[in-house]
């Protein structure tokens, strides 16, 4: 046994034993909070400016019904990168440079977060379990794959998040071909090397296990769209999907949706980012239908919806939005917050650091989040 | 505007070469003029290879003693006659990967937009299979063009016998061209990417007027226009003084194919990241070396 399985094994008994939280945490009840990073780096031009708006449903129906933030910027200081791992550890930790690096690879960065996530302090604060903390992500995305918890000594793994992507599902099926043995010898060992290579992308020491309900989750999951991945939606449809079945199965207090589709079109075709937007927009709309229609979230849940950076508006690029090269456009974003307890039909006409995001979920949820450097956006409560 | 007769002095040669360049940078800042500066090259090819039978090309007049109307537009008529004849010859020998590169990164990235895994090897295999003929197309190319400048005629640009010929006659010299025109056709992607990161390269870029960074772009359109045409007045003249001394040694001429083929892969390359970093789907079709001298 190495070193590294070792210490999953341990972490797994040590997290396995610290599950659910210790009888001194309050229940929660406070609202649900769904905070979608409508990612991969959009402009304001393609989704919250009236006329030229790929995103219809956010602009002309959810804005009106909450609190819009459309100057929210990325702070202009030094090592601050207006990329997608970094805008999301912003958001979660509400720090900048609250990460480190872990051995990224060239267009493909690995950070882990350094600072206490927003799902560590609610689980500090409150006695809930891991799976009603969760973080949907792509499938592709490893570099976002490892944001459950932060890495220092304030927290850690036994306040993480759960993770709800095709990575981790792909972890517990190869898991169950693997135990259930019931196929052929090569499809075995496929199984055992691929489930060796999900392992090996987590740049962690060690890695949690995941909990019975997410594992239940999969096994849903599992059944209804089989193994081969030919079935189940794709892209950020996937992550609507995770989202939508995670609120009827696990019911999250706390989940972070990561799309990152309108990333695409650093490869240049513009389609691929205005597509994303409707595409997320259109996730957004099954998203509140969902919490509408749902006794445990309706009127007791908050949307906190926000990118994770802009991109460029470069006059002199055929695709002026194609990148987000830590330029000013890249560092403008917006926000919008809806739902219990947050003013409707308002709209904040002064520039907001996008370091209040963290904190004001914290306010919003009954906790604080100490660390966070933002201020709490209190104007914005009913 | 120029015919040369006998060997000029050498100042006189100079300002004959910067009034070339300039006229010839100018011309490239347009897809439709670019074909002008292209049969000019062409032109200048044939002079090279056959100076006796051949004058230094001009840009607008004919030569003398010829009519009136020749005499004025002589040298245009010939240069857009050289001009589209060249371009349709290297679109015929360069469209077949140009187009399948292009439409491989298209359809790769589609594919992967729509997650479509049914679908992923499609985009990958065109792409190398293309890139695998236009390895064999470029490293022929400079003597397609020699031929085709010398023999006048679209159909010498698939008299593949005498390309080959040419091309193993020139031994060590048709890597060596290779080598020289990836290193010079840096300062296109260079022209390609840079623009990205303009805002950190020119200080104050995003709150410039709009009047301010159209000047910006333009002056950078200029100077490509004029590097496009020098660097393939260059490699054109080298191209016609290869292909005009008598033969290397033949039996390594396998070798220096090969080795052709992987110095053209840098082109390749840098092709691929200038689009990564600046998309624009003409510059696959159009690149200065193998196709048409405009700055895009």
């Amino acid at each position: 046994m190495d070193r590294r399985s070792f210490h999953k094994g341990a972490f797994a008994t040590l997290a396995g034993a610290a599950l659910p939280m210790p009888a001194r945490a309050a229940p929660y009840t406070g609202p649900n909070v769904i905070l979608v990073r409508f990612g991969g780096g959009v402009r304001r031009a393609e989704t919250i400016n009236d006329a030229t708006t790929f995103a219809p449903y956010l602009r002309h129906v959810l804005a009106p019904q909450g609190t819009f933030i459309p100057d929210m910027r990325i702070a202009q200081l030094d090592g601050v990168n207006t990329s997608h791992a970094e805008g999301t550890l912003n958001l979660l930790t509400g720090r900048y440079l609250a990460y480190r690096d872990v051995g990224s690879e060239f267009l493909n960065d690995r950070l882990e977060p350094t600072e206490p996530t927003l799902f560590e302090y609610l689980r500090d604060a409150f006695d809930l379990p891991s799976h009603q903390v969760l973080l949907i992500n792509g499938e592709d995305r490893p570099q976002e794959e490892f944001f459950t918890y932060g890495v220092a000594d304030h927290y850690g793994i036994d306040f993480r998040s759960e993770m709800l992507s095709l990575h981790r599902f792909k972890l517990y099926k190869f898991a169950q071909i693997l135990a259930e043995r019931t196929a052929d010898e090569p499809t075995l060992l496929d199984a055992q090397a691929q489930y060796d290579a999900l392992l090996a992308k987590d740049p962690r020491a060690f890695a949690p296990e995941q909990s019975a309900d997410v594992t239940a989750f999969w096994a849903r999951w599992r059944a209804h769209y089989g193994d081969d991945g030919f079935r189940n939606p794709r892209g950020d449809r996937l992550l609507t999907a995770l989202a939508l079945r995670a609120i009827t199965e696990l019911q999250p207090r706390l989940m972070m949706v990561n799309y990152q589709d309108p990333d695409y079109v650093h490869w240049g075709n513009p389609s691929h980012y205005t597509r994303a937007i409707q595409v997320i927009d259109d996730g957004l709309q099954r998203l509140v239908e969902a919490v509408a229609a749902n006794p445990a979230y309706r009127d007791n849940t908050v949307f906190v919806i926000t990118p994770d950076c802009g991109r460029d508006a470069n006059p002199l690029l055929g695709v002026p939005f194609q990148h987000h090269f830590n330029t000013a456009s890249a560092h403008e974003t917006w926000a919008l917050i809806l739902g219990a307890g947050v003013q409707a039909g308002r709209t904040i006409d002064r520039a907001i650091d996008q370091s209040a995001i963290a904190p004001t979920i914290a306010a919003l949820m009954g906790f604080t989040a100490t660390r966070a450097e933002g201020d709490v956006l209190s104007g914005i409560f009913r | 505007m120029t015919l040369a007769v006998g060997r000029p002095a050498l100042p006189s040669r100079l300002i004959r070469l910067l009034r070339d360049l300039g006229v010839g940078g100018l011309l490239c800042l347009h897809p439709v003029t670019a074909i002008i500066a292209l049969g000019w090259l062409s032109r200048h090819m044939t002079s090279v290879m056959a100076p006796d039978d051949a004058p230094a090309p001009g840009w607008m007049f004919g030569p003398r003693g010829a009519g009136r109307i020749a005499r004025a537009f002589g040298g245009l008529a010939a240069n857009i006659r050289e001009g589209l004849r060249t371009f349709a010859g290297l679109a015929l020998l360069t469209l077949p990967f140009t187009a399948l590169w292009l439409g491989a990164w298209w359809a790769g990235w589609e594919n992967s937009f729509n997650k479509g895994y049914e679908q992923a090897a499609i985009g990958p295999a065109l792409w190398f299979g293309a890139t695998g003929y236009a390895l064999l197309i470029l490293a022929h190319l400079p003597f397609a063009r020699a031929h085709a400048a010398r023999a006048q005629s679209l159909s010498a640009f698939t008299a593949w016998r005498t390309i080959r010929q040419m091309r193993a006659a020139a031994g060590w010299r048709a890597p060596w061209l290779a080598l020289v025109s990836v290193i010079l056709a840096l300062p296109f992607l260079g022209a390609q990417a840079l623009p990205v990161f303009i805002e950190e390269l020119v200080p104050g870029f995003a709150a410039m007027s709009s009047d301010r960074q159209q000047d910006i772009a333009d002056t950078t359109a200029l100077l490509t226009a004029t590097y496009a045409f020098a660097s393939l007045f260059l490699l054109r003249h080298m191209a016609a003084r290869i292909a005009a001394r008598p033969p290397a040694r033949r039996w390594l001429a396998p070798l220096w194919l090969i080795l052709s083929c992987v110095i053209w892969f840098a082109l390749v390359a840098q092709i691929v990241i200038a689009q990564f970093m600046n998309y624009d789907p003409w510059k696959w079709l159009i690149h200065p070396f193998y196709l048409l001298p405009w700055a895009g």
